[in-house]
């Protein structure tokens, strides 16, 4: 039997058999070929456009990252050194970076609209999340720049500042920008609040690096910028001002500042000082008339009976003690005061630097930087007037008076040989390093702007810890040259209901050790001032807390009466005193011999309403304000947090960390200020 | 119509609206480029006619500083553009306005050998001899043979005291 090969059947074979379908013949076999084919085609030329175009974009936002670089690198060099910027002038550079990144922005504005959702990218997704905020900070940035450099173009020019520019024509130039310098500190507010929502942390380094230059310039950039808004108003352009400058001397350190050496009394019209009369200090109290008493540590341990112009700085918040001062002045003179300035030594050393060289007929070579301190001293020693009547007060301060001349005569005679752009940075650095203030009291708009700008010396108001030290030095003598000081605040934070914080002051006398007896002087004029510089240190020290503040301990610093003045010994328990410009005050008393080290410590519990709580967990805020006068003092801050706590942000690099503790190590060049975000 | 043709109407109308969706972005460029290409033109046009009048001449670096300057509104990265508006600026003597035009231009091609050493030129006409002499030495440390850049140097090294 022929049985055909036994090939599978269709029910058996997992081959499908092939289904009939209704299409014609002809366009079976074409239709998904076709749709396969053109599928195929899409979507290779999806991915080519794809490609075409993500190279193309890559291109262009390196091409734009170029010119975007090539811009900061000649801002960078504007800020170097304004004057040279070649090719571009100032205004024009920051034209040009405005319309960079205005056509960045317009390039890319659906990157840049999609850019804060991608922060989940690893490594650059914060940066790219960052990067609108950055934009517009900017554009901000060059747009003010640019208006603002074109307003003041001429005082940035070397040129037109050689072609006889004086404080006058600055002056109506300033007067003139003052739309332009309004808008720039908005420009400059704006620009602050979106920094504060950027954690640098989070950042590639290259991006950090640019907000920390960021950083160390928006604030002198903003302080500029209100120097420059209270320039014309402070100097008469509307109409004549009289102010009195407070000269202090702060190698006898006082709470404002230093001694009140001598004042000044300025008249300004249209920029340019009138009359600048200029007396010793000690020759404006009108003995005729009634003083108060002193406040007690002048009665107490100075032995004073009347409180006069010369010790009417005793309030470490300045306005306080201007108003004093001018209260005093005005005794003897009936002559309405528009506002105090108050200069130390260390701030007109600083003047010197842009200054110098000053020639003044009393003093035999040209006053530098360099020598104006020595040649300062050495001044009470030499009597500088042949004129036997002068009193022995004038004659000691006419020194004094030469250099002031001196300075006003070449900043109104010989404009063209002063920078005034250096100038302008050393007088705000003056002000930030607490060597000068400035309150006004007729025209409350400079007044609010000194005070926003923290120039007026005001004790800070804001919320949260604060910590001021003041020292008083009560010993006839001017020591403090030779004395080091420094702080160390301990906050503990574990119990945020009870806060407790410790002050340790240190004190060392530099000056060289000597057996001499501790004598407190009441008149020195026999001693030389150097003589001066190396007595005891008889210092009343007041430390200023927030309101609400109990003090828990204190160092006990007894004094014997031999050393001082009045006979009367001090027992060496801390003064409770009463609050003063919102603030709690515990204060003590000690004598320090040349030679030797104090260390005096108060610890005191905080309100609890100084830590603020947060969405996420607590906030902490510290600032730390420095006494006018004051040089540069090391601080040190440990902060106790709770044990499972976590920190969140401080405003401050931690130096340290350990068992629950921060310690930041720093300097008290101006004021310092710490924000620390806890996570319970 | 067959159904296969409208298919393939509406496939390519799809494909090509895409297209051109995907390369609409990239008209300025290209007109930037339609731009510098007769600002170009029209510059070598003054080389070419060196003998005609000085009108004649400053009308045609008027229209080519034009074209230039159309060019950059389109496209503000044509480094092209910006070196043309550069020559035109050295043509009209204004050595600084060069310097500016040419350093964008070196900021935008910054491979560009020739480039940096018009830059270097405008700044020594500009008469800023330190940041010629940086330019020209900035060409020889990429190219340590570039003639042009080497002799600049030397003549300024000699005229500078």
């Amino acid at each position: 039997m022929n049985q055909p090969p036994n090939v599978p059947t269709s029910q058996h074979s997992n081959v499908p058999t092939p289904q009939r379908s209704n299409v014609p013949t002809s366009q079976r076999s074409n239709v998904p070929t076709f749709q396969r084919s053109f599928w195929r085609w899409f979507l290779l030329c999806d991915l080519l456009l794809l490609l075409i175009g993500g190279g193309a974009t890559v291109l262009r936002a390196r091409a734009w990252w170029n010119v975007l670089q090539s811009d900061l690198t000649a801002l960078r060099g504007l800020l170097r050194d304004p004057q040279a910027t070649a090719p571009w002038p100032p205004d024009e550079l920051f034209r040009m970076t405005y319309a960079d990144l205005r056509g960045f922005q317009r390039e890319f504005a659906l990157a840049l609209e999609l850019a804060p959702y991608v922060r989940w990218l690893p490594r650059y997704g914060h940066d790219l999340a960052a990067f609108p905020t950055l934009l517009e900070m900017a554009l901000d940035l060059s747009e003010s720049g640019a208006l603002l450099s074109q307003s003041l173009s001429p005082l940035l020019s070397p040129q037109r500042q050689g072609a006889g520019y004086t404080l006058e024509t600055t002056l109506a130039l300033l007067d003139e920008a003052q739309p332009q310098l309004a808008y720039t500190a908005d420009a400059l507010a704006r620009v602050r609040q979106a920094r504060a929502t950027l954690d640098v942390t989070r950042l590639s380094p290259r991006l950090a690096g640019w907000l920390k230059e960021l950083d160390a310039l928006l604030p002198r950039v903003e302080q500029g910028v209100q120097g420059a808004l209270l320039l014309p108003r402070l100097l008469g352009a509307a109409q004549t001002r009289t102010y009195l400058l407070l000269v202090h001397n702060e190698d006898e350190l006082r709470p404002a500042g230093g001694f009140l050496t001598g004042v000044a009394r300025i008249t300004l019209r249209e920029g340019r000082i009138e009359q600048l009369y200029f007396e010793n200090s000690a020759e404006v109290t009108d003995f005729k008339r009634p003083y108060p008493d002193p406040p007690d540590p002048l009665r107490e341990i100075m032995g004073l009976d009347l409180w006069v112009f010369h010790d009417s700085n005793w309030s470490p918040d300045f306005p306080t003690s201007a108003r004093v001062a001018v209260a005093f002045y005005q005794h003897r003179y009936a002559t309405p005061i528009d506002g105090v300035l108050a200069l130390d030594q260390e701030g007109f050393r600083q003047w010197m630097e842009v200054l110098q060289p000053l020639n003044v007929d009393s003093y035999p070579e040209p006053l530098t930087a360099e020598n104006i301190l020595p040649a300062l001293r050495q001044s009470r020693d030499t009597l500088l007037e042949p004129d036997p009547l002068a009193s022995w007060e004038h004659l000691h301060k006419a020194f004094l008076e030469d250099v002031l001349n001196a300075a006003v005569q070449k900043l109104q005679e010989q404009p063209e040989s002063v920078d005034f752009a250096r100038l302008g940075l050393a007088v705000i650095t003056a002000f930030e390093e607490r060597h000068l203030f400035a309150v006004a009291f007729e025209d409350a708009e400079a007044a609010a702007l000194l005070q926003q700008a923290r120039w007026d010396g005001a004790l800070y108001r804001g919320a949260g810890d604060f910590v001021m030290a003041v020292d008083a030095n009560l010993g006839y003598n001017k020591v403090n040259p030779y004395i080091a000081e420094s702080l160390a605040y301990s906050v503990d934070l574990r119990d945020l209901a009870q806060p407790q914080a410790t002050l340790t002051l240190r004190y060392q006398h530099r000056g060289p050790q000597s057996d001499a007896y501790c004598y407190h002087f009441q008149k020195a004029d026999s001693l030389t001032y150097e003589q001066l510089m190396q007595h005891c240190y008889w210092d009343y020290a007041r430390i200023f807390v927030p309101a609400g503040s109990r003090l828990i301990s204190a160092t006990p610093n007894p004094v014997p009466g031999r050393m001082l003045v009045t006979g009367k010994g001090r027992s060496g328990e801390p003064d409770l005193l009463p609050d003063e410009a919102g603030k709690s005050v515990f204060g003590t008393f000690f004598v320090l011999p040349p030679g030797q080290s104090a260390e005096t410590r108060f610890a005191y519990a905080l309100p609890a309403k100084i830590i603020e709580p947060t969405e996420n967990g607590i906030r902490y805020h510290l600032y730390i304000q420095k006494q006018g006068g004051q040089g540069e003092i090391p601080v040190q801050i440990t902060v106790a947090i709770p044990p499972a706590a976590r920190v969140l942000h401080s405003s401050l690099p931690v130096d340290d960390r350990a068992e629950g503790q921060l310690v930041f190590t720093q300097s008290l060049k101006g004021d310092l200020d710490l924000t620390l975000d806890i996570a319970p | 119509m067959k159904p296969v043709r409208l298919q393939w109407l509406a496939h390519s109308l799809i494909l090509g609206g895409i297209f051109l969706m995907a390369i609409w972005p990239l008209h300025p460029l290209v007109l930037a480029r339609w731009y510098v290409a007769d600002g170009t033109r029209r510059m070598n046009q003054i080389q070419r006619d060196a003998g005609a009048s000085s009108e004649a001449q400053y009308a045609q670096a008027l229209q080519a500083g034009q074209a230039f300057q159309t060019a950059l509104r389109w496209d503000p990265l044509n480094a092209r553009a910006y070196a043309g508006l550069a020559e035109i600026y050295r043509m009209w003597g204004d050595a600084n306005s060069a310097a500016r035009a040419l350093s964008r231009a070196c900021a935008l091609a910054p491979r560009d050998v020739a480039l940096l050493v018009r830059l270097g030129d405008a700044f020594r006409d500009a008469g800023q001899t330190e940041l010629a002499t940086a330019t020209y030495t900035r060409v020889l440390a990429v190219q340590p043979n570039n003639a042009a850049a080497a002799q600049a140097l030397e003549a300024l090294k000699a005229t500078t005291p």
